[in-house]
């Protein structure tokens, strides 16, 4: 009986041996497999994972979330608002100092708060990359790009004077404003368009953001930047304090845009009324030198000599095209030279031939073999003919630019009074104050 | 531009005639060229924005950086906005870290010598034998990406950067994207503003 039992115990522990063997063996192969497919599954996961006996808790991945959207629309109806209260300020109001008020609003939402990004002037390159490739333009980006545009259509460069923080830097700084001679700021005058057209050139064929790259007051904006830029900020605003605004005037792309659209305005800056007594004051005071006097007598010259000039302008009219375009052809080789593509080729080729030690971080990066260069001078050469492409359209443009404006100034325009120019007036309402007359309540 | 807005000008011409003179004209023209400018933001507005999109913010791509420390420099803000971030799921938890130990260190304790962060802004923690926890005190790292360079070279990469969206001002050029040699930095959309390096 004794030994029957023990027998029957030693049975049932054997069994119960081979079965935790068994699940032993099970468990063991459950694991490596699962290991294999944690494996497969993190790629590089060379230690595992380790399992804590302590009760030690892996803690979670906080990274937090990027700025609200609505944050962006708060944005972009600060800019409608700022746009509507600057319309009202220099049209209906016309109050220097309400827009100096605004002015100071801009420069620290616009500017010190949103650090200067995205601003207008650089959302032209926003709108020209995704007119040109896949580039992703946001509701809030092309809001910011056209709501200025739209209020220049119908009030002017409000935008320059009350909205935008570079404008009100300037604004602020031209403290003695000089005039500047007619044929130099003519001259100077072309910069814009030149700048333009580069900044849609880079933009259209991915070669990055010229505006931005070059804007000089972000550095303010951000409060930290390079020596070289602050030294370049700080040398535009003390040149600011004797040419007003020279930044607007002979750098900023977007203005050009704005003076198109303005050029079409429904509301303008009104300046005279019956009672001016031509005493100068207003277009003395004009930083912008945007203030046209009236025509007092009719042209003194003879007829047949005025019309013989005009003709000749129009008859020169395809010399400058024809000059514009050929110099943009022969240029297009050194602007291209600046495109990302083709100094990154530069640098590859400069490695490829120098000795194997001295390679540079981008064909580290690139992990470049003969692969990638293929890719690379195709794109390279794409870019330089992109560029032939567009340095002529702009040599054209310029051409008709300068063609048309020696057609402009041989014609005659009459002007009963004084009258500001909507497509240079920056609309800062200096002029309203210099009235001796007080036309202000006049005018309305 | 200018021909289309003759065209119209001259279809709507006659109901102005009543009211004479050349400025009327002129005004007709303007009011013209403002509608067909109106009209061409109508189109880009229709044909450029991406309304489902969201904002777009700038990031890193863990898996293109090859931590060469331009982060550090490149950044507008003077402390870069690129931080060093951890994905604690996927660390190792090692006692000899390739992020945190100088190859040359001979022992592999906390002394300031044989630390690879020039900062300090790796901690280590002590859990049990022989796992350790580390931790990146933000405020401190300049995102020069040295640990990320060894817990990637040695380790599972648990240690990777990131452009902080608090911390980035938004440019609209990014300046480190521009100087990346390895063109790991691109826009994403806001919703999903973080990329994982698995």
């Amino acid at each position: 009986m004794g030994a029957m039992m023990r027998k029957k115990t030693i049975t049932n522990s054997r069994r119960q041996q081979i079965a935790s063997a068994t699940l032993r063996a099970g468990k063991f192969a459950a694991c490596l497999i699962i290991l294999l497919f944690a494996a497969a599954a993190l790629g590089s996961d060379r230690f595992p994972r380790p399992e804590f006996q302590t009760g030690y808790e892996i803690p979670p991945n906080e990274l937090g979330v990027a700025r609200a959207a609505f944050l962006f629309y708060i944005d972009a109806a600060v800019l409608f608002a700022a746009l509507c209260a600057a319309s009202y300020l220099v049209l209906k109001k016309r109050s220097r100092k309400g827009v100096l008020a605004l002015m100071l609003f801009s420069a620290v939402y616009f500017g010190f708060y949103k650090k200067g990004c995205v601003c207008s002037l650089g959302s032209i390159q926003n709108i020209t990359a995704a007119v040109f490739s896949n580039y992703q333009v946001s509701i809030t980006v092309f809001l910011i790009f056209a709501l200025p545009l739209v209020f220049a259509l119908f009030f002017g460069r409000v935008f320059c004077s009350g909205v935008c923080p570079l404008g009100a830097l300037q604004d602020i700084a031209a403290v003695r404003a000089k005039k500047v001679p007619a044929r130099l700021s003519a001259v100077l005058g072309f910069i814009p368009h030149i700048y333009l057209g580069l900044a849609i050139l880079f933009a259209a064929t991915g070669g990055g953001f010229i505006i931005c790259r070059f804007d000089p007051f972000v550095g303010i904006f951000r409060l930290s930047a390079p020596f070289g830029m602050m030294l370049v900020s700080v040398g535009i605003l003390l040149l600011g304090i004797f040419i007003a605004r020279p930044y607007c005037r002979y750098l900023c792309p977007y203005g050009v845009i704005l003076g198109w659209m303005s050029a079409f305005s429904k509301y303008r800056v009104k300046i005279c009324s019956a009672t001016c007594a031509g005493c100068r004051l207003c277009e003395n005071s004009c930083p912008a030198d945007a203030i046209l006097p009236p025509t007092t007598d009719p042209v003194n010259e003879e007829r047949s000599r005025s019309l013989l000039r005009l003709k000749t302008y129009i008859a020169l009219l395809p010399v400058w095209i024809i000059a514009g375009a050929a110099a943009g052809w022969f240029s297009a080789d050194i602007v291209s030279s600046f495109h990302p593509d083709v100094k990154l080729l530069r640098v590859v080729e400069l490695d490829q031939a120098g000795a194997a030690g001295a390679r540079s971080l981008e064909s580290e990066g690139l992990r470049i073999d003969a692969e990638v260069i293929t890719v690379l001078r195709a794109r390279s050469d794409a870019a330089k003919k992109s560029f032939k492409l567009g340095m002529v359209i702009l040599g054209v443009y310029l051409g008709i630019v300068a063609g048309a404006r020696s057609i402009r100034r041989s014609t005659f325009k009459k002007r009963a009074c004084y009258e500001a120019d909507p497509v240079t007036c920056v609309s800062c309402g200096r002029c309203y104050g210099y009235c001796p007359k007080g036309t202000n309540s006049a005018i309305q | 531009m200018k021909k289309q807005s003759g065209q119209s000008e001259e279809d709507k011409k006659t109901d102005d005639t009543a009211e004479s003179a050349p400025v009327n004209r002129r005004d007709f023209m303007k009011t013209a060229c403002r509608a067909l400018a109106l009209a061409v933001m109508a189109v880009g507005f229709r044909r450029l924005v991406n309304l489902d999109g969201g904002e777009m913010v700038w990031q890193i791509d863990p898996k293109k950086c090859i931590h060469c420390g331009r982060c550090a420099t490149d950044c507008v803000r003077d402390q870069s906005a690129v931080r060093c971030v951890r994905a604690f799921d996927v660390c190792g938890y090692c006692k000899l870290c390739g992020g945190y130990h100088r190859i040359s260190s001979g022992r592999l304790d906390t002394a300031a010598e044989n630390q690879l962060c020039p900062t300090g802004a790796l901690v280590r923690t002590y859990i049990e034998e022989p796992f350790y926890e580390y931790r990146v005190i933000e405020e401190l790292c300049n995102g020069c990406g040295l640990c990320a360079k060894g817990c990637t070279a040695f380790g599972n990469g648990s240690l990777y950067l990131q452009i902080r969206h608090h911390l980035c001002a938004g440019c609209n050029e990014c300046r480190i994207a521009v100087n990346c040699p390895a063109q790991a930095i691109s826009q994403i959309s806001s919703r999903n503003p973080y990329v994982s390096p698995m």
